[in-house]
């Protein structure tokens, strides 16, 4: 053991700098997704103590908590994904060096255990630089005011057992996706590292959402009656159902695209979506929720605003616009992240044939088209999925002032997909680099 | 437009690949050249073999013939054309439309069916698909393929993924294939069928073949040998004899695959080294 761990530690330090971008990568999606993670919790700790200490007639205080916990659950989802990224990429990305250790002789044991020591320490690093950023904000979140008021920093703040709490579930979490990832290494090696044509998802999916959505239809009647616990796990099964559809329909549009493209660089882009839908989805899920959130938000408002005349309900709706907006926020730069991080890793991961294609004659800006496609084709379906239909909802109702709210979750909207987009042109260079000659 | 030191002296090239007095160094703080003057010429259809020790600047050589790397001095024409008067896009152009390049493990693109890997330059190059694939699918079935087209590269062994980056390397009629190794990573028995179906198919298009490799029954393959040492090659013959030197155009030849045999004896007869 002393002689693997000694082995380990050479190759820990002799590493290139370049080799250690897939560890940076991995550190700062932990890092996004803890801060992300943090300020969600923040938010809904925030309205919990408010509506504690709210005077008994207060009828709207329960109204935000409720709220807060939708758009807290909500947010959860797209946060553990990128989390789940960050861990994929810390135990992908070791296959050369498990095999030079194992060739030295550690056992598979220890080999699996310097693997999740190692993926802890890329968690626990970003976790803390992820509380850092909580701390951060806490700020500039204070300037925002929901229901006449400025939250306080004292209402953000969660206290230190609660953050160290986070961190220390951040960690677990990682180990415990660390595990799956050397359990399937163990089980199949060459399934891991060479690609073979993608298993076709199936349509069982579909049947599965189907019901999921029935039963919120048949829950949304009955919430009287079953109350608010269920109503809310079925919500949450909802927003899960999200994430078993779209690399479905991922999957299925970019067979779509493949069998239509005539230009080279759709045809790859299409390609590697098929190839991979489930990380195509991961890297645009996020972003899709949020621009449904948003939309469906900017729906509710209206509506509130066209029912009630009652000042407390005006500013519920403001209140809902301004929180959906904040949501937005947390989701795009949690969007972005996740995109970059995983585009990052596919050209650290592909540095080879980009360079043979690059030597071959292949002008570099087909490479960075094709990667561009690669993105914009699912975040484009997923953007249409998630807004386009709350949107059409809206229109029946768009007065002037529902009119303002719409261009509003439009720019949004936008905003969210250029952040994105910015995200990939981050790793240009990464591409520049491998295509070196 | 600074003269050329070659301008004057440039030889009468046809529609050769002709590289003088190549020297390549590498930016670095202490850097050895990696080439330091050599001469090659490679005639239409002709296939040379580069043998040398590890280090010794064979890579380097294929890149600066292929307008990869830029030469630090000395010139590379390539049917009359100065390489290094060219602008970057055009180069990158003219890798794509008149060389074809293998590599050691292929490289091919792992999410794309053989076919697609194929069709890709052609694509690339303006073809429109469905052209492309037709033409990326006759070259497979040339090599054996046939049947394998809508295969991945990680469902393909070692010699199929070859022979896929063979067709890779043809499908666009090149003037000149540049294989580094290609047969580097294959057994014995796989790399003789593969360098087989490179020189052979090569021949049949009428391509010339560049091949680095260690692997001496693999240069038997070929018309000729180049030995690359320290930057340098090897036991320069007699220069200026193109007759001799370049190989036989073989426009007789063309469409009939060389044997083994025939491609060993010829390779003896013609181990004259075209070099200063
Ligand atoms: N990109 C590079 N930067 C600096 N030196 C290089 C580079 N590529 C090759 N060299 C050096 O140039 C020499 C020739 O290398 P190469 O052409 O790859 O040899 P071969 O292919 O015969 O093994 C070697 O000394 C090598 O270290
Ligand atoms: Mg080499």
């Amino acid at each position: 053991m002393r002689a693997a761990l000694g082995l380990w530690w050479g190759l820990q330090r002799r590493e290139a700098a370049h080799d250690r971008r897939p560890t940076l990568l991995a550190v700062l999606a932990f890092a996004v997704s803890t801060t992300a993670l943090l300020v969600s919790l923040g938010g809904t700790h925030a309205f919990v103590d408010r509506a504690a200490v709210a005077p008994p007639g207060d009828e709207y205080a329960p109204i935000y908590v409720v709220l807060a916990l939708v758009a807290c659950a909500l947010l959860v989802v797209p946060i553990l994904t990128l989390g789940g990224v960050a861990a994929r990429l810390g135990v992908a990305r070791r296959h050369a060096r498990l095999a030079t250790l194992r060739l030295a002789g550690a056992t598979s044991r220890q080999v699996g255990l310097m693997t999740l020591a190692e993926c802890a320490a890329q968690a626990f690093a970003g976790a803390i630089l992820g509380a850092l950023g909580y701390a951060l904000a806490l700020a500039p979140l204070s300037l925002l005011a929901f229901q006449g008021r400025r939250l306080g920093v004292d209402e953000l703040w969660l206290g230190l057992p609660l953050v160290a709490a986070v961190v220390a579930g951040v960690v677990l979490l990682s180990v415990a996706s660390g595990v799956g990832g050397l359990l399937r290494v163990v089980v199949g090696p060459l399934g891991v590292a060479a690609r073979t044509t993608p298993v076709r998802l199936s349509a069982v999916r579909v049947l599965v959402v189907g019901c999921v959505v029935l039963a919120w239809f048949v829950v949304g009647q009955l919430t009287q009656q079953v109350g608010m616990a269920v109503t809310l796990g079925v919500l949450a099964a909802v927003v899960a159902t999200i994430n078993v559809l779209g690399p479905y329909v991922v999957m299925l549009s970019g067979l779509a695209v493949a069998r239509l493209a005539r230009g080279p660089e759709t045809l790859l882009a299409a390609r590697r979506i098929v190839d991979d839908p489930r990380s195509t989805w991961r890297s645009v899920s996020a972003l899709g929720l949020g621009v449904a959130l948003a939309a469906l938000s900017s729906v509710g408002t209206v509506i509130a605003g066209d029912a009630g005349a009652d000042p407390a309900g005006a500013v519920l709706g403001a209140d809902i616009a301004t929180g959906s907006l904040v949501a937005l926020v947390i989701v795009s730069v949690v969007a972005a992240t996740s995109t970059g991080v995983v585009q990052a890793a596919r050209v650290i991961d592909q540095g080879p044939q980009y360079r043979a294609l690059a030597l071959a004659g292949a002008p570099i800006p087909f490479l960075h088209r094709a990667r561009l496609r690669e993105v914009t084709i699912p975040l484009g379906a997923t953007i249409v999925l998630g807004s386009v239909l709350p949107l059409l909802v809206l229109v029946p109702f768009a007065d002037l002032a529902g009119i303002g709210l719409l261009v509003r979750t439009v720019v949004a909207i936008a905003a969210a997909a250029a952040l994105t987009v910015a995200a990939l042109a981050a790793s240009r260079p990464l591409v520049r680099e491998a295509v070196r000659l | 437009m600074r003269p050329h030191p070659t301008a004057v002296t440039a030889p009468d090239t046809g529609d050769a690949l002709v590289a003088r007095d190549l020297v390549k160094t590498y930016p670095g703080v202490d850097a050895v050249p990696a080439l330091r003057g050599v001469d090659v010429t490679v005639s239409p259809g002709e296939s040379v073999a580069v043998m040398g020790p590890s280090g010794s600047g064979k890579t380097t050589l294929l890149h600066v013939l292929a307008g990869i790397l830029t030469p630090t001095s000395g010139s590379v024409h390539w049917r009359g054309r100065d390489l290094a008067r060219m602008g970057d896009a055009a180069r990158t152009a003219l890798r794509r439309t008149d060389f074809g390049f293998v590599f050691q493990t292929g490289h091919l693109l792992g999410e794309l069916p053989a076919l697609e890997n194929v069709a890709l330059p052609l694509m690339l190059a303006g073809v429109p698909r469905r052209e492309a694939a037709g033409r990326a699918a006759a070259v497979l079935a040339t090599l054996g393929l046939g049947g394998l087209e809508r295969r991945r590269p990680g469902e393909l062994s070692g010699g199929q993924s070859q022979r896929v980056a063979i067709a890779r390397a043809l499908v666009g009629r090149p003037g000149v294939v540049f294989a580094d190794e290609p047969t580097g990573a294959l057994d014995q028995q796989t790399s003789a069928e593969v360098m087989g179906e490179l020189t052979r198919r090569c021949a049949q298009e009428g391509a010339a073949l560049v091949v680095v490799t260690h692997d001496a029954q693999v240069a038997g393959w070929c018309g000729r040998t180049l030995r690359v040492r320290d930057g340098r090659i090897e036991r320069p013959a007699t220069p200026d004899r193109p007759d001799l030197a370049t190989g036989t155009p073989n426009t007789s030849d063309r469409g009939t695959p060389p044997t083994p045999r025939d491609a060993a004896a010829r390779s003896r007869d013609e181990q004259t080294v075209w070099a200063r």
